[in-house]
């Protein structure tokens, strides 16, 4: 039998390893292939999930850490310079001798821009006049250092200055800017101007710099945690690959000792898992290799004991049927005991040297010495030719044989003496068991490959009988007459010459139903495993049924000579 | 061995990693570093406006009102409109003048005749007045006059009940600012245009609003230089150069304004357009955000060097003083005599001039004037005369003053005397001095403006006014003329001596209405004067650019006083000074 051979099905085996075709998958199919085919992509990836799920949330904490740290700071200097500023002003104001509305003016300008210049940064200043506080009659203007930015104070922080006008008051605002719009805080409290009443100081600073620091603080981590990301997968991959590299080398190393290869050892280097691995894969190979040689050996002796000795009662057996012949040619002279005897001899010689003919083609393709000897050859005619030969034997036995084949020639490659052999073979032993009872033959053909399926309705086989029917001297039935004679090798030496063709036999049956057998082979030589042949064992599910058979021939002929029906 | 080496690089790679990450700190230590100050400009102050609160009475409407006209000027008057009724509002003129005020507006309900001001008025009409105390005037061009320390002006608005609010119907054209309002929304600029050889820069000042301030400054100086002064300056800018945009100049963020000029300009030649772009960046550079600027004439640019005009420069002399019988300078605070002039033995000097130095005699001329009646030159020694010759002789005669052509300028009564080193007198005449007497008389750096200060002896007040007239010269720099120009220093009552101190400014002896004592004021043309630290009699004053350095005060006792470079005192500088002067 030679090696296994690639099925159709990846997963109907699960002890072969079986690699899918790539060809035939889109781009998914494809990763998810090369997913599945590396456990180095494997481990890097869920390396690398885990390292990315862990990060980000690493760094999700650290970024609204440092956010609210950085913010916080700022506020509490804002908030500290901002009262700072309040109670300078309040006590500048209190100090101020201004007693009309035009001094008051000018008190106000001055103050916007002692306000404006007395910070450590840019800050806008707004002093408003309280809208909740007593009208007082006087001309003056509210002062700002931005007008356009007012609009950001908003009215709950007017309200809250003028609820708690002793406390300072602040809140978030974004500030619009050419760039986008920037954070900012506001603090507000209010403040007592002479003449003109309570006034609300609104202080505007901008977190530009604290959001630049932030950013530029989430981005350093970015690049960094990304970065360390990377060189996490690396690191993954390569040490990954120390582990994968010694399970590859095993691997190919067991691959070619089932190729045949049986010197094939792994160097051993160092003391770790993967050296007693190794040592321990070399060991098997040794004993694998011992066994399988002393086994071969065995085989090898026993086949040429066979051969040996089917060659040796070879030349014993053509003195004897010499002799044999001439008592045969002499029979009538001797007595009745003796004529007797002299038949049966000269049939069990017959027999006796069939069995060795078979023998000895069968140690043939033991030894792997059987050839083919292949031809192109029209197997509608030459099975014709074979049912033909086989009509005395159905007759004597009252069986017809009915023969359907394609309206065209099927022409094949084929040897013709072992494709013969074959269909004699099967056509004799279902005329045996068909207990009467018609014989169908149907030759069919694709573009790859040829059938030839006869089928008898007769006693038929059982599953245990049709798992043996192949094997060696296996009869189903020892009792039954042997008017062909058999050697009990005929369906084995069938078998063995449809696998040299590359095709296959094979054998469906029930008890009480009959026994259908298909040879299918290969159309053209040198075509490798055909898949798919034009007959099946269930009639009703033949792939090319009723397409095909236009002629159909029955055996034996109705009466007096006529020729086939065409 | 193997083993040993994995040891060492790990041993290696550990300490490498501690170094590294021990590198994280702050420093404390490191180089120098240098750094240029950038030019930093004072923020600036915005007033904001609101519109009428519903159920104000009549006095909180026309106070609104005012309030709203301070923020006028960058919202075009939007808010204050809104107190006028749809009458009111057409026919009203803000933009004819502006009347800075000082204190509060006393305002009262005229008719019909109801008592108080805050009285509840009934009915659909009312007449608000009062009375505004002035700080200063200034027209539509822009020229700031500073008013009388006492004067008012009386205001009206008659108010009508529209949609059930008070609203105003009836007002006077022009607008009411109060002092610090004005200067925060409106900047003080002196526009630059040409002396007649185009030597020296001639300022004229301006008030323009800061919004859009370079887009007025430009206009402005396009559209030439005020009446009194046309005669005397001339401008680079051809008839009927306009902006292309009216009104519209950009500033680039680099400070570069960008003046995009009607075509009239082609047809100057280079160089006048080189004086036309001397002028343009001398006047747009007082700008806060203005660098530098470009002039485009449509999509041709205009790519001259600037003129270099002499803009106020120092005299670049040391002060001359007479003492000890001679003319001396002053160098490092020490006394140096100058032996290029005679000796001054037997005069009584009581005032010095002296050339400036780019006048036609180098500087070396100079006059004294003896006692009250002859000015007199005082001859070089070179020149073999041993007395000095008289030049003028009038009665009353004010402290002499040089102009950079020569001559000599000094007021007597009611006339102007000028005098050449030769002997070449004549007056010219002041048609608007006939009634007044002069006091002093100085003639600016740039030669094409003098400082008249008079008062009037007919009433029994005596008022001064210090004018400021343009110098109409020929050809040869003869003054042929005076055109009346702007007033000065209004809020001094008195005013005996005056110095030019800038290009547009003046420091003066004079007294304010309040007490009777002379004092030292800095009074800038078209800008507010200003107290200086007291200093008891002063007599004379003399300095040159600026105030801090170089301004000297004579005393009646003889005592030099000079401003000290910090803090607000005087320091003695020499004793027994008859006279002291720089060049001018």
């Amino acid at each position: 039998m030679s090696a296994s051979t690639a099925t159709r099905s990846p997963n109907t085996d699960a002890t072969v390893f079986v690699r899918p075709d790539r060809s035939t998958m889109g781009f998914f199919g494809r990763l998810s292939l090369a997913w599945r085919s590396s456990l180095q992509i494997k481990v890097v990836f869920s390396v690398l999930t885990m390292t990315i799920v862990s990060l980000a949330v690493l760094s999700a904490l650290m970024s609204t850490t440092i956010r609210d740290g950085i913010f916080n700071q700022r506020v509490d200097a804002v908030m500290s310079e901002s009262a700072r500023a309040f109670s300078g002003t309040q006590s500048l104001l209190n100090s101020s001798t201004a007693a009309n509305s035009t001094q008051v003016q000018q008190l106000l300008k001055d103050t916007i821009a002692a306000l404006q210049a007395g910070a450590s940064g840019q800050r806008d200043v707004f002093l408003w006049r309280m809208r909740t506080a007593a009208p007082v009659q006087v001309t003056v203007n509210d002062v700002s250092s931005n007008p356009e930015l007012g609009g950001l104070v908003s009215a709950q922080l007017r309200e809250a200055v003028a609820a708690a006008p002793q406390q300072a008051h602040w809140q978030s605002v974004g500030i619009p800017t050419e760039g986008g719009v920037h954070p900012g805080v506001v603090v507000g409290s209010s403040v007592e101007v002479p003449v003109a009443g309570t006034f609300e100081l609104y202080l505007m600073y901008s977190m530009e710099t604290e959001q630049y620091t932030l950013t530029f603080l989430q981005r350093v981590l970015a690049v960094s945690l990304g970065s360390l990301t990377i060189v996490l997968a690396l690191i993954t991959w390569l040490v990954t690959r120390q582990v994968v590299h010694p399970i590859i080398t095993v691997s190919a190393a067991a691959g070619r000792i089932a190729d045949g290869h049986l010197d094939e050892r792994l160097p051993v280097r160092g003391y770790d898992e993967v050296a007693a691995l190794e040592s321990s894969f070399n060991a098997m190979a040794a004993s694998l290799q011992d066994q399988i040689e002393r086994l071969g050996h065995l085989s090898a002796l026993q086949r040429r004991f066979v051969s040996d000795v089917s060659h040796e009662l070879r030349t014993p057996l053509t003195t004897i049927r010499m002799a044999a012949d001439v008592l045969y040619d002499a029979r009538n002279d001797l007595v009745e005991p003796g004529q007797r005897s002299v038949e049966l001899l000269k049939d069990q010689i017959d027999r006796f040297e069939l069995l060795l003919t078979d023998l000895l083609e069968i140690s043939r393709f033991d030894a792997g010495a059987a050839r083919l000897d292949i031809d192109s050859r029209d197997l509608t005619a030459m099975t014709a030719g074979i049912i033909e030969g086989m009509v005395p034997l159905a007759e004597a036995k009252g069986v017809d044989i009915t023969y359907r084949s394609p309206i065209d020639r099927v022409v094949a490659d084929v040897d013709a003496i072992r494709f013969e052999r074959i269909v004699r073979n099967l056509l004799a032993n279902a005329i045996e068991h068909a207990e009467g009872k018609p014989v169908h033959v149907d030759l069919a053909a694709t573009v790859d490959a040829v059938a030839v399926r006869v089928r008898d309705h007769g006693i038929g086989l059982n599953s245990s009988e049709l798992a043996h029917v192949f094997d060696r001297f296996w009869r189903a039935d020892p009792a039954r007459a042997r008017t062909t004679g058999g050697t009990g090798l005929g369906l084995s030496i069938s078998m063995e010459d449809a696998l040299l063709h590359g095709g296959r036999l094979e054998a469906d049956g029930s008890p009480g139903h009959g026994a259908t057998f298909i040879l299918t082979l290969p159309r053209h030589a040198g075509v490798g495993a055909i898949d798919h042949g034009p007959l099946s064992t269930d009639e009703d599910r033949d792939p090319l049924l009723q397409v095909m058979f236009r002629h159909v021939s029955t055996y034996p002929k109705a009466a007096e000579g006529k020729g086939p029906r065409t | 061995m193997r083993f040993d080496q994995l040891r060492m690089s790990i041993i290696s790679l550990v300490v490498t990693v501690l170094a590294l990450t021990g590198c994280a700190t702050i420093p404390v230590t490191g180089p120098v570093g240098s750094e240029p100050l950038p030019v930093t400009d004072a923020g600036q102050v915005f007033v904001e406006a609101e519109g009428p609160v519903a159920g104000a009475t009549p006095i909180e409407v026309i106070q609104g009102f005012i309030r709203a006209q301070a923020a006028g000027v960058s919202d075009d008057y939007r808010v204050a409109k809104e107190f006028l009724t749809a009458e009111g509002a057409a026919q009203w003129e803000p933009n004819k003048s502006t009347a800075v005020y000082l204190g509060e507006p006393v305002l009262a309900v005229v008719a019909p005749n109801v008592s108080g001001a805050t009285a509840r008025v009934d009915g659909n009409r009312v007449e608000v007045g009062g009375a505004i105390d002035l700080a200063a005037i200034v027209d539509q061009t822009g020229q700031l006059v500073e008013a009388a320390s006492n004067e008012s002006q009386i205001v009206s608005f008659k108010l009508v009940r529209d949609n059930g609010q008070w609203r105003i119907n009836e007002l006077p054209d022009g607008t009411y600012v109060s002092q610090p309002n004005f200067t925060v929304t409106h900047r003080r600029i002196a526009l630059q245009f040409l002396s007649l050889d185009h030597q020296y820069f001639v300022p004229d000042v301006r008030w323009y609003p800061s919004r859009n301030l370079a887009g007025h400054v430009a206009e402005g100086l396009l559209a030439g230089p005020s009446a009194w002064l046309r005669d005397a300056v001339t401008t680079a800018a051809p008839i009927g150069t306009t902006l292309q945009v009216a009104g519209s100049v950009q500033v680039s963020a680099e400070g570069v304004a960008e003046l995009d000029l009607s075509s009239a300009v082609l047809s100057a030649d280079s160089e006048q357009q080189s004086l036309l772009l001397a002028q343009f960046n001398a006047t747009l550079q007082q700008v806060p955000q203005v660098r530098s600027v470009r002039v485009t004439a449509g999509n041709v640019d205009i790519n001259v060097t600037a003129a270099s005009v002499l803009q106020d420069p120092q005299t670049g002399a040391a002060v001359a003083v007479v003492t000890d019988n001679a003319v001396q300078k002053i160098v490092d605070g020490a006394l140096v005599p100058d032996q290029g002039y005679v000796s001054l033995e037997g005069v009584n000097v009581t005032a010095l001039a002296m050339e400036p130095l780019d006048g036609p005699q180098s500087g070396q001329f100079a006059v004294v004037r003896q006692g009250k009646r002859s000015i007199a030159a005082v001859p070089r020694i070179l020149r073999n005369a041993e007395t000095p010759q008289v030049l003028i002789e009038a009665p009353e005669l004010s402290a002499p003053s040089i102009d950079r052509f020569g001559w000599v300028w000094a007021g007597s009564v009611s006339d102007i005397y000028v005098a050449t080193g030769e002997g070449e007198v004549s007056t010219l005449a002041a048609p608007w001095l006939a009634s007044r007497t002069i006091d002093a008389v100085r003639v600016s750096r740039d030669g094409a403006r003098v400082a008249i200060a008079s008062h009037d002896s007919s009433s029994g007040e005596s008022q001064s006014t210090i004018d400021i007239a343009a110098i109409v010269r020929d050809d040869t720099g003869v003054p042929t003329q005076l055109e009346q120009g702007v007033t000065v220093g209004g809020s001094l009552a008195v005013a005996h001596e005056m110095a030019w101190i800038g290009e547009s400014t003046l420091a003066v002896i004079g007294a304010s209405g309040v007490s009777a004592d002379s004092n030292i004021y800095v009074t800038p043309i078209g800008d507010f004067s200003q107290l200086q630290p007291v200093l008891d009699h002063p007599v004379m004053i003399t300095g040159d650019l600026g105030v801090r350095t170089t301004l000297h005060v004579l005393q009646n006792d003889g005592v030099l006083m000079t401003r000290s470079t910090t803090g607000a005192s005087w320091t003695e500088v020499a004793r027994d000074i008859a006279a002291v002067a720089y060049p001018g």
